[in-house]
């Protein structure tokens, strides 16, 4: 048992803790109203979306798991840097059009666009159904974050008291998101990405240093992994299109779209999309902790113990409980974030929409905050009664579904060509494709090979089922707008989507 | 008899160069595409060498990547910011 590691641990996790439920009173505003809680009142300026979006984005999942890969499988574990730096251009271009169309028409969910954009409820309802189960295995992953840190200090259990910290943190999360909404994740994003930046940063400075250099770390890694240390030519598709389809799939998370309507102007988005990609520097260091650990002689058939375990080699026990008290509130800043948005889902596009269509705002509120509690408690379920493959297959399935929610959303942004039906027809489309290869594949990864003839083309299944997507997308619209089958009310106009906040 | 309106051919004026400037700024967006020529065909980068501070191309190219797509994108915002 590492005391230390331990104590150090549990005084930040105390100090975030009280951060959450304090900045309740932070940028004051009726957290009885959804736009209130679930939104933060749309008042985050640049700075604060910088945190709130980079505790959002680079998980404690993140954290574990792409160093994992490295370690594992050489090469293409270094994917997560192409997918950041792509991911900012297309933020710079799209994200900009659906603040503004959002803030005109007070939309809180992509889902609030669908039914405004092309009058139809049922495609609201797919794109707001696929945001939920795409979200629920990811908010899970954070607890498995938490669980590998607690693990590593020591804090092994079995049964129910190996669970009990895993439960306590997650009912504190549970209390101040209850509360403070949006406002909580924010402020400990700040707190949680400043310890994270001094964590990188101190171990990549010691730690190659230790190991004689990055030169030598790259060495032991080639000796280790002779045949994965290099890109091979049959990989690159695969590579491409991970990054590729990762990267456009990441914004239609509820959990980035929220991020990003929490802003307070277009210019707080662009802005962003400059100052973001430092976080992406920081992923190719955090990625290379796979290769540190082979050149530090860690040995684990379990790779999710990799980082966690370069941790305590490494670095002194106080250092590691600061840093693992990183890594666990960068699982709850998400986990939070992720838990609000769908609630904010199902709270506008399921309950208002389909139950109660005169649901007051307070009552909106209310059903919100319950929502992300049981949603909470069914990711802690998961966790806890369940295999971790479950969670882990299901977030690779829910990354191929959320994509093909990007030619209603996405190219619903510039152009209503599309017919309402050609896009759900789509979707459905992309989500059998996807499901199915996923299946084919028995879980075992992402990348799908295709045979075309005597070709073999191995590429992000996600990808896949988006062009599907697409091809059934443009022909189906096509046959409707020949048949002019009706195309639903269009709410919103062409200036809309460059309405920018007032500057006064 | 025809009335020039001096003030209508200026305002006129000012339409079509805010036109002229809107075109011109949707350029810039084309810049944007850059990072994505730069990084999402490995096999432009999938080599050993050459090095640099100990770390083999395919890992240094791709940070620098990150770098040079941050100043593209910063560029584009204050080439197209409305004034």
């Amino acid at each position: 048992m590492n005391w230390t590691a331990l104590i150090v641990f549990i005084v930040f996790f105390l100090l975030v803790t009280v951060l959450g439920f304090l900045s309740a009173r932070w940028r004051r505003g009726d957290l009885n109203h959804l736009n209130e809680w679930g939104l933060a009142g749309r008042k985050f300026g640049t700075v604060i979306t910088w945190f709130l979006l980079g505790g959002d984005l680079y998980t404690a999942y993140t954290f574990i798991a792409i160093p994992a890969l490295l370690y594992g499988s050489g090469a293409i574990g270094f994917f997560g840097v192409p997918y950041t730096i792509v991911i900012y251009p297309f933020v710079f271009l799209v994200m900009p059009r659906l603040w503004s169309v959002a803030k005109k028409h007070g939309y809180i969910t992509a889902s609030d666009f669908m039914k405004g954009r092309y009058g139809s409820s049922t495609l609201a309802l797919a794109v707001a159904l696929t945001g939920i189960i795409a979200t629920m295995p990811y908010i899970a992953l954070q607890l498995v974050g938490i669980q590998v840190v607690i693990q590593a200090m020591g804090l092994t259990g079995t049964g129910f008291m190996g669970d009990l910290p895993l439960i306590i943190a997650f009912a504190i999360l549970a209390a101040y998101t209850y509360t403070s909404g949006l406002r909580a994740p924010a402020s400990i994003a700040i707190v949680k990405d400043l310890m994270i930046y001094i964590t990188i940063i101190v171990m990549i400075i010691v730690v190659p240093a230790r190991l004689g250099g990055f030169g030598h770390i790259f060495a032991a890694a080639q000796t280790a992994l002779p045949n994965t240390f290099m890109l091979s030519p049959k990989a690159f598709s695969a590579y491409g299109t991970l990054a590729f389809g990762s990267a456009l799939a990441l914004f239609l998370y509820p959990h980035a779209i929220t991020g990003t309507l929490s802003a307070s102007s277009r210019g707080v988005i662009k802005r962003n999309a400059a100052l973001l990609p430092a976080y992406s520097l920081l992923l190719a260091f955090i990625t290379l902790l796979g290769y540190m650990a082979i050149s530090a002689g860690i040995h684990t058939k379990d790779t999710s113990a990799v980082v966690p375990l370069l941790i305590l080699k490494e670095l002194p026990s106080w250092f590691a409980g600061f840093a693992f008290a990183a890594i666990a509130i960068g699982a709850l800043v998400p986990a939070a974030i992720m838990s609000i948005a769908a609630a904010n889902l199902f709270t506008r596009n399921i309950y208002k929409e389909y139950f109660r269509p005169a649901a007051t705002p307070a009552e909106e509120s209310k059903v919100a905050k319950i929502v992300s509690l049981v949603v909470k408690l069914g990711a802690l379920f998961f966790i806890v009664v369940l295999p971790k493959s479950y969670a882990i297959n299901l977030q690779l399935l829910g990354g191929v579904w959320i994509l093909q929610t990007l030619p209603p959303v996405v190219i619903g942004l510039f152009t209503r060509w599309f017919h309402r039906y050609g896009l759900l027809l789509g979707w459905l489309a992309g989500m059998i494709t996807g499901t199915t290869m996923a299946v084919l594949n028995h879980f075992k990864g992402s990348v799908f090979a295709l045979h075309f003839g005597s070709t073999v083309v191995p590429a992000y299944a996600a990808v896949w089922a988006l062009i599907v997507n697409l091809v059934v997308a443009v022909i189906v619209t096509a046959v409707l707008r020949a048949a002019k089958v009706g195309a639903g009310e269009d709410k919103t106009v062409e200036a809309d989507y460059e309405v920018d906040a007032a500057t006064t | 008899m025809l009335h020039i309106d001096s003030t209508s051919v200026g305002k006129r004026g000012a339409i079509m160069e805010k036109a002229r400037r809107s075109r011109r700024s949707k350029l810039w967006y084309i810049l944007l595409i850059v990072p994505f020529i730069g990084t999402m065909f490995p096999s432009l980068y999938a080599s050993a060498t050459p090095t640099l501070w100990g770390f083999p191309y395919f890992y240094w190219y791709q940070m620098v990547w990150v770098l040079i797509s941050a100043i593209i994108t910063y560029v584009v915002y204050r080439a197209t910011k409305e004034a």
